[in-house]
């Protein structure tokens, strides 16, 4: 037995384990505990490491659970697949190092956050529960385990949303988030219900290898768009993000932002490898549109908002329309080379730097909020004199988010605008003015909360946030400075086997054997 | 080597490393013209004191354009636009919902219709 051949399932399993352990250690003692959620991360960050490592070298992986042998995907006498399957490709594989790096940098910062507020070890079991759901929802084959996975999330989101229960506020946005996230459960549950009475089966390949695109097909595939829609919150079901984003702790927020990737990525395995792009190009057409709705709304929103995080989070919503523009151009072009595939690789490219960039500005949200107890933008200023660094942080994530270079945001947004304007100028132009607004709707908070006279006098920082948050704009000028490598090395494989939908089925179909 | 610094955008490539270079250019133009400056300015003496039509100034909130005012043209200008999103965005989670079945229609209508 070796840790590459069952790293699929204990990327899943260590999480899920350790979300229901760390309650029970933390009984003995709040140290043992920290070392154990440390430690877990840790060593979920070196197997997604291993896996994307073994799956660019070697190809799509098939885990079975529960298997005679983890490959064996048609044990004899078999036509279809049964037991549940994780399949990692090079995209799956991708999103899991995100979401294990996520989880590590998110451990750190909260580490000193989360004392202060009070229930770390509550705080830990829903943070462990998320990871896990959204491992789990990334590397999964079998649809009905992707649901299961979607539903994991969800429960795990709401928690860490109404986390400072003692807030109303933040117990209303809990509660308008769960009302988006059941909503989208169950359009996602019906539609996979739908595929499950037509084809007798819930493994993913096999399905996308039987395929009609019949009337229920059509059905099945308008739902499960609609619901991850809602998961992502795309422009008009966005309206739960500035409540989720705006009212949950810092480190829960960065886990949010990447379980909306998550809710991507989800889209992305259900248009291109379940039903393929050939057949949706008026898909992508609808999706680059409401991807274009979403940047302008987003926009616009945050120009006349006041609260520091509900403002950054509806930027979050903005970037949210770049991927799903960039997405609906690789389909409206069949994901065909040139400009479709470079809007995919652009689309994927941007998940990888939004979640980066994104997370860096949350955390410097809640360091400020941490600082001065005070969201409202009005009552900030001067901070700069007394938090330099964070400033400086601050200023890093906000120029990454808006696309300037040399930043990492901008070689994404760039791939994007140049392929959207070859499917519409029009969608490639509204993008390029949202970005520059988007540049002054950052300008005005760095001014309105470091600059000036000093308004509010801020309470010590503890170094360990400040030192979470620093690694993450690292890899924004990191990535920034070097976006080629990036792309060669991690986008464009995975954007190859996004688009490899015959070879993620054959590695299922085949048996295994 | 530059290959891997290079990006390859689809129509043209983006090396930051120009721009890099670029700024380090500008930025020692700008030390040197800076050098040539007022060599009279002391940091931390009553040079620095906040100073306004010839008042002395004791509230600092009263120097700082606060966060609602920044872009007032701007937001007064297309006031009509804000209004309208601020009516959007409601809070009122039936809208919420509202809102989500609405995108799941459209959704449909595009599937019935190709």
């Amino acid at each position: 037995m070796s840790i590459v051949e069952h790293s699929p399932a204990l990327l899943v399993g260590i999480p899920l384990l350790a979300a229901f352990a760390t309650p029970l250690i933390s009984k003995a003692s709040g140290k043992l505990r920290d070392i154990f959620v440390f430690l877990c991360l840790a060593f979920i960050f070196a197997l997604a490491v291993v896996l994307i490592s073994d799956v660019i070298q070697n190809g799509t992986r098939v885990y079975v659970m529960g298997g005679k042998l983890p490959s064996l995907t048609l044990p004899s006498g078999k036509t279809f697949p049964i037991r549940i399957i994780l399949e990692p490709d090079a995209m799956s594989a991708l999103m899991v190092l995100l979401t294990a790096l996520i989880g590590l940098i998110g451990f750190l910062y909260s580490l000193q956050f989360i004392r202060a507020e009070g229930a770390p070890d509550k705080f830990y079991t829903l943070f462990m529960l998320l990871i896990a759901g959204m491992l789990g929802l990334e590397m999964t084959g079998d649809l009905f385990n992707f649901f299961v996975f979607f539903e994991i999330t969800s429960i795990a989101a709401c928690g860490l949303v109404g986390f400072r229960i003692s807030e109303a506020t933040s117990s209303v946005a809990a509660f308008r988030t769960m009302t988006i996230y059941t909503l989208s459960g169950l359009i996602l549950l019906l539609g996979v219900g739908l595929l499950y009475g037509e084809y007798d089966a819930l493994n993913i390949a096999y399905i996308a290898s039987k395929l009609s695109f019949s009337g229920v097909d059509k059905l099945a595939l308008a739902l499960f768009i609609g619901a991850l829609l809602m998961k992502i919150g795309s422009v008009p079901a966005h309206m739960w993000v500035p409540d989720a984003y705006g009212e949950s702790p810092a480190p829960a927020t960065i886990a949010l932002v990447i379980n909306t990737q998550a809710g991507l990525y989800g889209l992305l395995r259900v248009c291109f490898t379940l039903f393929g792009v050939s057949r949706a190009a008026h898909i992508g057409w609808l999706l680059a549109i409401i991807g274009t709705i979403s940047i302008l709304v987003g926009v616009l929103a945050s120009i006349y908002q006041n609260d520091l995080k509900r403002l950054i989070a509806y930027t979050a919503v903005s970037q949210t329309g770049y991927m799903l523009m960039a997405l609906g151009a690789g389909m409206a072009a069949k994901g065909e080379l040139g400009f479709g595939r470079t809007a995919l690789e652009g689309g994927v490219f941007h998940i990888f730097n939004d979640v980066i960039s994104m997370g860096l500005v949350f955390l410097c949200a809640g360091m400020i909020y941490r600082a001065t107890g005070i969201r409202d933008l009005n009552k900030l200023g001067g901070l700069a004199g007394k938090m330099r660094w964070i400033a400086v942080l601050f200023l890093i994530g906000g120029l990454a988010v808006a696309g300037l270079p040399p930043f990492n945001g901008f070689a994404s947004k760039l791939m994007i605008y140049e392929s959207v304007y070859k499917l519409n100028p029009i969608f490639s132009a509204l993008a390029l003015l949202c970005s520059i607004i988007l540049l002054g709707v950052y300008v005005r908070l760095f001014y309105s909360i470091f600059l000036g006279s000093k308004l509010v006098e801020p309470q010590r920082i503890p170094k360990g946030m400040i030192l979470a948050s620093s690694l993450l704009a690292l890899l924004i000028i990191g990535i920034g400075l070097l976006p080629g490598m990036v792309v060669k090395s991690l986008v464009s494989p995975a954007v190859g086997a996004l688009m490899d939908k015959a070879g993620y089925i054959g590695k299922v179909i085949a048996g295994g054997m | 080597m530059l290959d891997v610094l290079k990006l390859n955008t689809g129509y043209g490539f983006w090396t930051p490393l120009v721009l890099l270079a670029s700024g380090v250019i500008a930025c020692l133009v700008v030390l040197i013209i800076r050098s040539f400056g007022e060599k009279r300015y002391k940091p931390k003496t009553e040079q620095t004191l906040p100073f306004l039509s010839g008042a002395g100034v004791t509230d600092p909130s009263a120097l700082k354009v606060s966060s609602k005012n920044l872009y007032w043209g701007f937001t007064q200008g297309l006031s009509s636009v804000f209004n309208g999103l601020k009516g959007f965005h409601s809070g009122d989670v039936n809208d919420f919902v509202t809102w989500s079945i609405a995108l799941m229609a459209l959704i449909l209508l595009v599937m019935l219709v190709r």
